[in-house]
């Protein structure tokens, strides 16, 4: 099956709201302002109430109560407003549980959550490297939306057999894909992405966080890939893959990550987990 | 068993006992205790360990989960948190069991994670090496391993019940099993 038909069997995939896709889509424009970011929000009355919600949560520790969209921008900053809302918008789509990864409930939502926000960290030990990191937060927080779809569109036979696959001969979750459908959730969520109209670099980056060396420009993809991993050794993926992942070692080269970098991260990654336990309880 | 129905005679004593107290084990933590009607559980181990000690007489036991093998990566952080590596965590895994009465000659340790990516070359092995880390610190303190299951892909959930001491392990899709 092509990533188009496998979409095709998945109409109720739910979609952002327009507001949330409009936000998603800044990321790709070089110069985005906060009143830009502000007139988004403002449009869309859930969101701005989740956002306010969150902000004046005990545990955010801001001064004051914080009123409006504007205030939260002066206290928070634009970009941490974009990946709140961005994120606050995301959650409901990717909380429910998916029964073909033998994820419970809020288990993609926790992976997505987790990988997004170690992005920053790998980003952080990574060397020689350009990328802003509101994309590579975004990035992480959407690569394996695929697996939303997959798990709406794929009957129960099939998706026996792809755990046959990853189970029984120990193949890694995307070549056991490949192998029974002849595509994966990599690239099932990318073609989605792309029907959203989201930015080229998302796309692709999404596309490839499974082999980040093998597309074009790897440094982004690659990041989502470490960062994957790292959530993935973290206990944060419990569904059947487990560590059923192939490590792509030219990610680490073209990150220039060594192996006590890694252990670092993994550190981070306990950090990490703090953080995201609150902004799920808070959300 | 018999059914308690309406029509039922009302029991003159009531023995029901409650549902078990989950007390859960987070990353890069530990837990002792004495409460029999308690069961330690920590989830979704990927190339973290798991490491259960309980004293069957005694009736006390404890859970550490760790991260990483070796606390000389980052002294500090093993000051502040010693359960996030190997060599740090089970020593205190071991004192805060005998603080609860636990007897070191009758310690059963289980060992249970260390998860290893499909990765050819093994740049990330963390997962065999907290498992090797464990096993060395064991053997050098003379305490053997009644049990392991490690390796392999598999994310797994460990949990020991202190009233038996039945540790289990839960991977998805396969269900729960002894270990």
């Amino acid at each position: 099956m092509t990533p188009r038909e496998i979409i095709a069997r998945a109409p109720r995939v739910p979609t952002p709201s327009a507001p949330v896709l409009r936000l998603l889509r800044l990321l790709g424009q070089p110069f985005v302002d906060a009143e830009g970011i502000t007139a988004i929000v403002r449009q869309d009355a859930a969101l701005t109430a989740k956002l306010l919600a969150f902000c004046n949560a005990a545990a955010t520790g801001l001064p004051t109560r914080v009123a409006s969209v504007d205030e939260a921008v002066f206290y928070l900053g634009h970009g941490e407003v974009q990946r709140l809302v961005i994120s606050l918008g995301l959650g409901t789509a990717v909380r429910p549980k998916l029964p073909g990864y033998l994820m419970p409930e809020g288990a993609l939502w926790q992976h997505t959550l987790f990988t997004a926000h170690l992005t920053s960290k790998v980003l952080g030990r990574a060397e020689g490297l350009c990328t802003e990191p509101e994309l590579a937060y975004t990035a992480g927080l959407l690569h394996d939306l695929g697996k939303l779809v997959f798990s709406h569109a794929l009957d129960q036979p099939t998706r026996d057999a792809v755990r046959a696959q990853v189970q029984q001969h120990h193949l890694a979750l995307v070549q056991a894909e490949h192998r029974v459908l002849g595509t994966d959730h990599a690239e099932v969520g990318a073609r989605l992405l792309e029907d959203w109209n989201l930015p080229e670099v998302i796309v692709t980056a999404v596309a490839h966080h499974h082999r980040p060396t093998a597309g074009g420009r790897p440094s982004l993809a690659a990041v989502v890939h470490v960062a994957d991993l790292l959530a993935h050794e973290a206990g944060s993926a419990p569904g059947m893959d487990g560590l059923a992942v192939a490590v792509d070692e030219g990610a680490l080269v073209a990150l220039n990550l060594s192996a006590d970098a890694m252990q670092e991260l993994l550190m981070d990654a306990f950090d990490v987990a703090g953080e995201v336990d609150k902004l799920i309880s808070q959300t | 068993m018999a059914l308690l129905t309406a029509n039922s005679p009302a029991p003159n004593r009531w023995v029901v006992a409650p549902p078990k107290k989950i007390l859960v084990v987070g990353m890069a933590d530990m837990l002792a205790s004495n409460d029999v009607a308690a069961q330690l559980v920590t989830y979704s181990l990927g190339s973290c360990v798991g490491v259960t000690v309980y004293d069957p007489d005694h009736k006390v036991g404890g859970m550490l989960h760790a991260m990483l093998p070796d606390s000389n990566l980052n002294t500090a952080r093993a000051k502040e948190r010693p359960y996030m590596f190997v060599d740090t965590g089970v020593p205190a895994l071991f004192r805060a069991v005998m603080a609860f009465g636990g007897v070191r000659s009758r310690l059963v340790v289980k060992l249970a994670g260390g998860a290893q990516f499909l990765d050819e070359k093994k740049i990330f092995n963390i997962g065999e090496r907290n498992v090797a880390a464990t096993l060395a610190m064991l053997a050098r303190n003379q305490m053997p391993c009644a049990a392991r299951v490690t390796g392999g892909q598999d994310s797994r959930t460990l949990c020991l019940d202190l009233a038996t001491g039945e540790a289990t392990i839960d991977v998805p899709g396969e269900g729960v099993r002894p270990l």
